[in-house]
């Protein structure tokens, strides 16, 4: 995975065993990623209780073609995330959005997990419609 | 102050799974992981089918255990990002006994729905 902002799929494991996923948009840095959500959310009390992820990391000129990857969030520094979600990304996210995230990440309403990478599976496309 | 109301008509959903050609598929392996796939996907009158690699560990945990999770989303921009987080159970069909090439189909009987649309919001 190379650095920058991308389109990816979280799942995460609910309390009573089943799945759930979400659409994000991850800043991919150092082989982790990181990515925000508000801390009252369903996501971040799933992701407290249950720190194991499997992401599908979309490819940028291939929506067909997702790298799965394996691994355990823990929350990281906010301040520093609202720093690097500068940057082209998937998406021409407005500058009022931009501001009213990084509001709420320095405010403490939002807050950043990172997800160290522990395995991953090489990018394979979907085949073709049957 | 409440949070605004982005959920789509059911009307709205269908039709965004309609046009949605590939999705993210997700469930619980055997271990406890959580684990997913993006497959080709098809809707027709209200039932959801993805196909998967034969050779796609997916289709072994979801035979295991049906309970699935299936993201399809759009977003041409950012006030056009639309999706939809079907839960239900997987039925697993095909693949494997006759022919390591054939593709695994998955039929999903959708329990519960949530959506999203971010036209909703105010700007």
């Amino acid at each position: 995975m190379d650095d920058g902002i991308a389109a990816m799929y979280l799942f995460v494991r609910r309390p009573d065993g089943s799945p759930i996923g979400y659409p994000m948009t991850g800043v991919m840095r150092c082989g982790s990623i990181e990515f925000t959500t508000y801390r009252k959310s369903a996501k971040a009390r799933y992701l407290l209780s249950d720190d194991r992820v499997c992401c599908i990391v979309v490819d940028a000129d291939d929506p067909t073609r997702g790298t799965a990857v394996w691994g355990h969030a823990e929350p990281t520094d906010a301040a520093a995330f609202a720093d690097r979600t500068r940057g082209d990304g998937p998406i021409d996210v407005p500058a009022a959005v931009r501001d009213t995230v990084r509001d709420r990440l320095l405010t403490d309403k939002r807050m950043v997990f990172r997800v160290r990478v522990d395995a991953s599976r090489p990018a394979r496309r979907v085949g073709a419609a049957s | 102050m409440s949070r605004p109301d982005i959920s789509m008509s059911r009307g709205e959903v269908d039709a965004l799974l309609g046009r949605c050609d590939v999705l993210a598929m997700g469930t619980i392996g055997a271990d406890g992981w959580p684990t997913a796939t993006l497959a080709r996907c098809s809707y027709h009158d209200g039932a959801l089918r993805a196909t998967v690699d034969p050779d796609d560990p997916i289709a072994g945990e979801l035979a295991r255990d049906g309970r699935v999770c299936c993201l399809a989303d759009e977003h041409e921009s950012y006030y056009e990002i639309r999706g939809v987080i079907a839960h239900g159970r997987a039925t697993v069909h095909g693949g494997g006994a006759i022919d390591d090439d054939v593709d695994i189909h998955v039929d999903i009987h959708v329990d519960r729905v949530t959506s999203f649309d971010f036209g909703r919001l105010p700007h």
